[in-house]
């Protein structure tokens, strides 16, 4: 499974969402945020590398952390040098070596946000309520299906009591899965950990795990299980 | 049946060549064109070759009763054969060129480079050098 976590806007939660997804999946996060990466980083190759030809994809990705990353390298120059073209290539080796991939993509429509949704075969929209830009999720979502990763699910984050659900689902034909403003997650989050880890109970936990359930599809022989709400 | 009709013109020590390819069949055909000039230089989008461009060879669609321009330009003398007809075939009316998978090219033409441009990249020497220079 190759995941694309978009939004069209800046500042809608993508990275959390495809971090903890990352985390609930058992999946390697790409950070695909070539211009602004904001995911946790470390020395050593990154995504820049892998990129430009210096680094192949499997060595760039970091184990041992409390999720498996492929980082993505933060000067301008290294923006410069990589050639996003290259990143399909770089998902599926990533894919082959680990199995799944969730990859964060940057916001807008640029080819650095479009690239992931053809690496992809599935893409995870995150909208926030109360600045839902439709025009936005509206082409993200015509493009990823150009692009063969129809949209699987629509994350709602940072919801508050009564989230507009059911106008989300109607207006971009898709399943809804609400996270709660939540200040475990942003804890979490701030510390670079997945909520999973440091509040497995939280509404927010919970969310994430419904996530991975409904994009998952299930085993073959498997029964389905109804989706929580 | 497919007719190629070829003008070059050398200009600067460079070479434009503009060629029109006309189907008089009775259905599409997909036409596959290659040039014996090196090196190429394609029409770009957003920096990378045009849709159908391949190194030395340009495939492109054409509408039954209907012809298409194709062009380039080259440094090279327009001595060698300039373009010739490699390979052509019928394609459902419906089909078009953007039938095909889309590739990495299709989505940087598409959608643009989102490579930083040079002028945002600083410079290490010169940037140490205007920083000397604020300091005095």
């Amino acid at each position: 499974m190759r995941v694309a976590v978009t939004g069209g806007k800046g500042g809608v939660g993508k990275s959390t969402v495809a971090y903890n997804l990352g985390a609930v999946a058992d999946a390697v996060v790409v950070d695909g945020d070539l211009g602004m990466a904001d995911l946790p980083g470390s020395a050593g190759p990154d995504l820049h590398d892998v990129l430009a030809d210096r680094a192949e994809p499997v060595e760039a990705v970091r184990e041992g952390g409390p999720v498996d990353m492929l980082p993505c390298g933060r000067s301008l120059a290294g923006a410069r040098a990589a050639d996003v073209r290259g990143l399909v290539a770089a998902v599926r080796s990533v894919e082959r070596a680990y199995g799944d991939v969730v990859v964060d993509c940057p916001a807008g429509l640029a080819a650095d946000a479009g690239m992931p949704l053809l690496a992809a075969d599935r893409t995870v929209l995150v909208a926030l309520p109360d600045a839902f830009a439709l025009p936005d999720a509206l082409r993200t979502r015509a493009l990823a299906r150009e692009l063969d990763a129809g949209l699987a699910q629509v994350v709602l984050n940072r919801t508050g009591t009564n989230p507009p659900r059911a106008a989300v689902e109607r207006a971009l034909g898709a399943p809804v899965t609400t996270v709660p403003e939540s200040d475990p997650l942003a804890r979490a989050t701030a510390t670079g950990q997945p909520v999973t880890a440091t509040a497995p109970d939280s509404a927010a936990a919970e969310a994430f795990h419904a996530l991975a359930a409904a994009i998952t599809p299930p085993r073959r022989g498997a029964r389905r299980t109804p989706r929580g709400r | 049946m497919v007719e190629l009709d070829v003008q070059t013109e050398r200009r600067d020590c460079v070479t434009f060549v503009a060629a029109t390819v006309r189907n008089d069949g009775r259905t599409g055909r997909r036409v596959t064109l290659r040039t014996g000039l090196d090196p190429v230089w394609p029409p770009r989008r957003q920096g990378v070759p045009a849709a159908g461009w391949d190194e030395d060879r340009v495939t492109l669609t054409v509408a039954a009763g209907r012809e298409r321009g194709v062009g380039f330009a080259t440094p090279a003398a327009p001595n060698e054969p300039v373009l010739t007809v490699v390979e052509t075939a019928t394609v459902d009316g419906n089909a078009s060129e953007t039938a095909t998978e889309p590739t990495p090219e299709h989505v940087v033409r598409a959608l643009g480079d989102p490579t930083p441009p040079a002028d945002a990249v600083p410079v290490a020497g010169r940037t140490e050098a205007a920083t000397e220079e604020e300091s005095r």
